[in-house]
């Protein structure tokens, strides 16, 4: 697993102002612990899509919805979990994603999810039994 | 939201964003290009040089307008993308699908070969 190098978690309101408040915060705690700054570029923008997702589709644009994330620096690794307390939408797997067609996407949307999968070396999206909570999991190598 | 800031240059109108483009504000600067265009704007030259962040949901900003320009017979170009910023167009792989500049007067001069 690697040693830990730090550990932090974060509670926002479904604000989408709060995007960029997150990514700021993941910034300085992952620069202070050495995370590459492209990998870091990549795990802000991954972030940014997984949040924007959960405030635009969880929440469905309510405001006071509660989104926490916990980032944790390994030796060589970064996880991120995410999880909210809104409505749970699917997420289809990366082969589901590519092969839609262009068209589809030029006209549903879906690009988010596609920069989630490709920045990230791991997205996995889990129930939690006990609190019916949606956990989101990624993780990035570096 | 604020207006945006643009420049008439023949009739091509250069539209300047700047900042970041997410989820915040892109449906407002979304709307307010759609506005441009329905006032008859159908050749618009975005200059990124001052975007300093790009998600997906900025990208919707180019794809809509990209999209309502498309019936119009109009034309969409960009120009000075960062390289963070050309970076998401090409993880999407739409990099192709828009008409990518360095510069802004080698995107007019692509307005005027067409």
């Amino acid at each position: 697993m690697g040693r830990q190098r730090g550990m932090t978690e974060f509670c926002v309101l479904s604000k989408t102002e709060n995007v960029r408040v997150i990514g700021s915060w993941l910034k300085e705690f992952c620069e202070a612990r050495h995370v590459g700054s492209e990998e870091l570029e990549d795990i802000i923008i991954a972030t940014d899509e997984a949040v924007t997702n959960i405030m635009m589709h969880g929440y469905q644009g309510r405001t006071d919805g509660l989104i926490e994330i916990r980032c944790r620096v390994l030796d060589r690794k970064v996880e991120l979990r995410i999880r909210d307390n809104g409505m749970t939408f699917s997420m289809p797997g990366l082969d589901t994603l590519v092969n839609k067609k262009r068209e589809e996407y030029l006209v549903k949307g879906g690009y988010g999810l596609i920069l989630m999968h490709r920045f990230m070396d791991g997205v996995e999206f889990r129930q939690d039994g006990q609190s019916g909570k949606n956990v989101l999991l990624m993780h990035k190598n570096f | 939201m604020e207006e945006l800031l643009t420049k008439q240059v023949d009739d091509v109108l250069i539209v300047y964003l700047s900042g970041r483009l997410d989820v915040h504000l892109s449906l407002e600067i979304e709307q307010a290009v759609n506005e441009l265009i329905d006032k008859g704007h159908i050749n618009l030259l975005f200059d990124l040089e001052k975007v300093v962040y790009l998600s997906s949901s900025g990208l919707r900003i180019f794809i809509a307008a990209m999209r309502k320009l498309k019936e119009l017979n109009g034309q969409l170009k960009l120009a000075n993308l960062t390289s963070s910023v050309k970076k998401i167009f090409k993880v999407v792989e739409l990099i192709d699908l828009f008409d990518i500049y360095d510069s802004v007067d080698e995107a007019m001069a692509s307005f005027k070969k067409q």
